[in-house]
Order: structure tokens, then sequence, then C-alpha cells
């Protein structure tokens, strides 16, 4: 087992070195951070002084070299845009982009095995059909304009949530939702699909036959076997969260986390800071991927290395 | 003759699909007494094995139990879902066909077999070990201590059915369903499997409804038999008369469709045509389009004949006792 998050931790390692250098040379094509930097009526020498100072005057070649280094030693330099430590902006902002991921996502797959499990004990059913035609819609519907349907329902019209900023529990509400509707929809049709699946199998057949109770040929014997599509869903839906919902989610209810560091970052051509935002992302995606080959081997015990 | 332990009375299963309603098991009534083995034989498709998951509760959805009633020792498993899901697993158990799929991949065979102690008998920790232990001896799974932990994968076909077998045992059960138990085997396993079968009946008493299509496992295993043809039972007789005089043709057809060692025909007999759609039976008898014997009788369903006897046979034209050959009474 050792040996196996060893070796995955290795190859994450590789993975994210990867991700960063397409960061690199992506950013360094888009624009130049000191046009964006200085007022529109600076010199071109006082352009040329800020560049020598970047150190964005020199060849690119040397330049990735320079960024490959800090990069294995953690270190980003400072921000542009806030002239202090890039990663001491992300981790003061990761927090919240976690808090509202897990809340988020953790609703979703919490109300999804539920759901998409009385789903599949009645196909056809009332509760079914509702799931997959609801299911659909969520599916459907872009986050950016399902935010606003939500802000202009309860937030304008009935007044009942804020709509903005992160002060209080009440806060964290609209955009949870937003940010959990369309993982919501696309779990609950996994785990319904699973669950049909493994229900219909020969030894759930042979389980009834045994006289056990419906709730653990239900709840134990299908739901175990149906849970590594259901696993993996579920780490690709916090992925997906982290990596791009939440910049929408964030943006719409200027909820301060990392993804409206993203947005201000590219606004502003703050390369550092997004340099270091990536990376954090990406290192929580590796992560996240291990602990699901991890859970994936205590599910299944016929996995082997 | 004792009272029967397991009586099913005039049962109807039908599968609601979008073509509509489909009978596949069209008013069966069977009984199995003690100790006895009981044979149900018929082709694919002609009901017997979801008669038999009927009574095990397992009908596949969308199939249910239209009408009649199937009882335990007197008591309707019908009227009462709680109690019958605690006999089933525990008096009436069942093999099934597909060793390979009828265990969960992703359970130890120890822990699969200790939850019909834990329900059935409250059996939990060193003591069921011990009985999951004994079980496993008693079906022959060799150095079953170390293998206890093993998942269903590890074993071969015939090692997963004798501990199916071992499963349906657990709790001591009066009843064996076995459900094809040898069609997924290689010869040489079926053999064995068929030997354990018997070696369980004799010493633990059992009484077993084997469902197959092989004459050859009915002839070597069963005291009774029951014929099922498209949802109906058409004959049901002790094995030694069945096989001497079949009375239904259809009967009658199987087994001449049956060769028998060492007198291999060049050709095997069939029986002409293919078994009816059960969503567009003929009316009256169900066999009367492939049977030899047919005719414009045949239209009306015929009735069970000699229900109470033992013997008895659902047609209008049963095939005459085979006349015993004696030397002619001379005539001057």
């Amino acid at each position: 087992m050792a040996d196996f998050i060893l070796r995955r931790l290795l190859h994450g390692v590789v993975v994210v070195f990867g991700v960063m250098t397409i960061v690199f040379f992506v950013t360094r094509i888009i624009g130049d951070p000191v046009q964006v930097m200085l007022p529109v009526e600076a010199t071109e020498a006082q352009r040329d002084l800020l560049r020598g100072q970047l150190g964005l005057d020199r060849p690119i070649l040397e330049q990735f070299l320079q960024f490959a280094g800090d990069t294995l030693t953690f270190n980003f330099g400072d921000s542009l845009w806030q002239r202090r430590p890039a990663m001491e902006i992300v981790l003061q902002r990761l927090p919240m982009t976690a808090l509202l991921t897990a809340v988020g996502i953790g609703a979703a797959i919490l109300l999804s095995i539920p759901l998409g499990i009385i789903a599949a004990l009645r196909p056809d059913g009332i509760v079914d059909r509702t799931t997959v035609v609801a299911s659909l819609a969520g599916l459907s519907m872009p986050q950016f304009w399902l935010g606003l349907l939500l802000i202009i329902l309860f937030g304008v019209k009935l007044g009942w949530l804020p709509t903005s900023g992160a002060r209080s529990p009440a806060h964290i509400v609209l955009p949870a939702i937003t940010l959990a509707l369309p993982s919501l929809a696309r779990l609950a049709m996994v785990v319904r699909t699973a669950m049909i699946d493994e229900l219909n199998r020969q030894y759930i057949k042979v389980v009834r036959a045994k006289g056990l109770k419906r709730i653990r040929v239900v709840g134990v014997h299908a739901l175990r076997n149906a849970s590594v599509p259901i696993l993996t869903l579920s780490g690709w839906e916090i992925i997906g969260a982290l990596a791009g919902n939440v910049v929408v989610v964030e943006s719409i209810f200027a909820w301060p986390g990392l993804g409206l560091t993203v947005i201000q970052s590219i606004e502003r051509q703050d390369l550092i800071l997004l340099q270091a935002v990536v990376f954090t992302v990406a290192v929580m995606a590796v992560c996240i991927n291990i602990a699901l080959d991890i859970a994936h081997r205590a599910i299944d015990p016929r996995v082997s290395a | 003759m004792s009272a029967p332990l397991l009586e099913i009375d005039d049962l109807v299963v039908s599968f609601t699909t979008r073509r509509g309603r489909i009978q596949a098991v069209r008013g069966v009534t069977l009984q199995v007494h003690p100790g006895e083995t009981l044979g149900v034989v018929g082709e694919s498709g002609s009901g017997k094995s979801v008669t038999m998951q009927a009574v095990m509760g397992v009908v596949d959805s969308p199939g249910a139990v239209e009408s009649g009633d199937i009882r335990w020792r007197g008591k309707s498993l019908l009227a009462s879902a709680v109690e019958a899901e605690d006999l089933r697993g525990r008096d009436i158990v069942m093999v099934f066909q597909d060793a390979m799929t009828s265990l969960d991949p992703l359970f130890p065979i120890g822990t699969q077999i200790g939850e019909v102690l834990a329900r059935h008998r409250g059996l939990k920790g060193p003591a069921a070990r011990a009985r999951i232990l004994e079980l496993l001896e008693l079906v022959g799974i060799p150095n079953a201590a170390a293998r206890l932990n093993y998942l269903p994968h590890q074993f071969s076909g015939g090692m997963r059915q004798r501990i199916m077998i071992a499963m349906a045992l657990a709790a001591d059960p009066s009843l064996l369903v076995a459900d094809e138990p040898t069609t997924a085997l290689d010869v040489t396993i079926q053999a064995q499997i068929v030997d354990l079968l018997i070696e369980l009946r004799d010493r633990l008493g059992l009484a077993i409804v084997l469902v197959t299509h092989d004459l050859g496992l009915v002839a070597e295993l069963c005291d009774r038999v029951a014929v099922m043809y498209a949802g109906r039972i058409v004959e049901v007789a002790d094995v030694w008369s069945l096989f001497a005089a079949p009375a239904h043709p259809y009967t009658a057809g199987l087994l001449r469709a049956t060769p028998a060692i060492g007198d291999l025909p060049e050709r095997l007999d069939t029986i002409e045509g293919s078994p009816p759609d059960p969503s567009d039976l003929p009316a009256g008898c169900a066999f009367r389009l492939r049977c030899p014997r047919a005719d414009a009788t045949c239209v009306v369903e015929p009735p069970m004949s000699h229900p109470d006897t033992g013997r008895s046979v659902l047609c209008w034209h049963p095939e005459p006792p085979p006349v015993t050959t004696r030397p002619e009474t001379a005539h001057v």
C-alpha cells in the first residue's frame, strides 16, 4: 500500500509539473502584464524598467528555467498586483473555496445517494421519473444563469438570502446551491444507473433468497458494488468544482475564494498569482485522485497494484 | 403420506410488459413432501424456474404473482412478506444455476455464509465461524479455515457451487430448491455436485426440488417428476412410471429425444416445431400444434386427469400404456 501511494505521488509530481509548464507558456503568450500595471501615459522607458525589474525582458527559456526551479522549491514569488507573496494570498483565499466546495459538493453527494437509490428501487416509478426529468433540467442549466435566477428569486423577489460576499453563514446558501445542482443531477443519475445495474444482478437474487432484510440487500450488497462509479464521479465533481465551477459561482456571488482570485489575477495580468493558484489546484486534484484510488481499493479488494 | 412441506396452489405468475400481460406460469399446482426429491422438467421458458423463483420471492421485475397461493406447512407465503422472509434462507433455500455470478464479488465467502447464520440463527463470532467451517467441510471445500476470507473470484465454478450449497444449508433447511445446479459446470464437476446433493439429501433428510431439463439427472436423483410446458404442469408421476410409460405426448417426445447410452440412433428424435410464444398461446392445449395425437377436441383446454392418484396428465389423448408382450394364447 505504501509502495502504491509513493508511486502515485511521484506520478502526481509529474502531472503538476506538466500543468505548470503549460500554464507558464500560455500566460506568456496571452498578454503583457506591464501594459496593465502601468497607466496608459507611461513612457516606453518606464515600461522597460518595470520589465527588467520583473525579469520579463530575459529570454523565455531562461525565464522558464528560473520558473521551474522556483516551482520545485515552492517559491512562487510576489504577486505583481498585491506586491506580497503569491502563495500567501492563495492560502488566505483557499479556505473559503474549500468551504464552498465542501458544503456544495458534499450536499450534492449526500443527497444524490438516497435519491438515486429510491429512483432505482422502482424504475419508472414517480420518484424515478421525477429524478430523471429534474436531473436533465439540472444538467441543461448553465451555472451562471442558474445563479442569477436564484439571486432574482431568493435575493430580490423574496429577500430571504444574501447574494453577495461571505459575512454570515447565510451567505453560503445560494453559492452552494448553484455549485451543487449540476453535480447533484449528474450524481443522482449515476447512482440510479449503477444501482439499477447491481439490483438486477444474480447475486442480489441470491442474497434476497437468503432472507436478508431489504435494507441489507440494498444498502450493503448493492450499494457497495455500485459505489465504485459513484465514488469516481464524486471525486470528479470535487475536482471539477475546484478547477472551474468555483470561478463562475464565486464571481456571481462575490465569494472571496480562489475562483475570484483567478478572475482578478487574469484581469490584472498577474502571472505570478495565477501560477500559484493553478499550482495549488493541480496539487489538490492530484491528492483527490490518490484518495479516490485508495478508497477504490478499500471498496473492491479485487483491485491490486 | 405425511403433510406436504410446500404446496403450490393454482399459481399464476405474469410479467407486465409494454405489449401487455404475459403469463409465464399459468395455474401450477404442486406439492413437495418431506424428504422427497421432486424433479421439475421442461424446456427453457416453460415456467419451471419462474415457479420456483415465486416460491423464493425473487421473481425478476416486472414479474409478479397474479393469483394462487404458495403455502409452507399450511401457511401462506404470499399473505405475509415478513413471515415469508423469515422462512426463506432458513427453511426453504435455493441454489441457483450460475454459481459464477451467484456470490457477491466484494465479500469474503465466510462473511456471506455468516450472514445467513446471523439472520436466521443469531449466530455470530466464534460460534458462527465454527459452523461456517463445519459447513464448508460438509460440502468438501479443502483447507476451509484458511479460505474463509477468500473472495468468490478466488474459487473455481465447481467450488463456488459447493459454497452456494454450504450457504444454503447454513440454517438447517427442510427444502432445497436447486435450479439447474449443474448446467454451468464442466461435466466432471457436474457429477461431483450431483453426488454431493445425493449425499446431503440422504444425510440430512432434505427434500429437494430439482429444476432441470436434464432427464438423466432426473432419473438419477428424483422420486417424482413434474413436467412443465408453456406455464402449466402437463404430467406428474413417480419417476419409474414416467420413464416407463409417459402419458403426455410432450413427455413421450422428450424421452424419445433423449438418447440412451449403448443405443445411439443415427438421428435423434426431435419434437417438431418450437415452444409457443407466451404472449400468443394457442387456444386449448398449448402443445396441440406440435402434438402428433392432437385433433379437434384439443382446441378445448383439457382437464388434469386423476389429480389425486399421484399420477396425473393434462391431455385429452394420453399415450396408451405400452403393451407388454405376452405369448399369444393359441386359438385353434
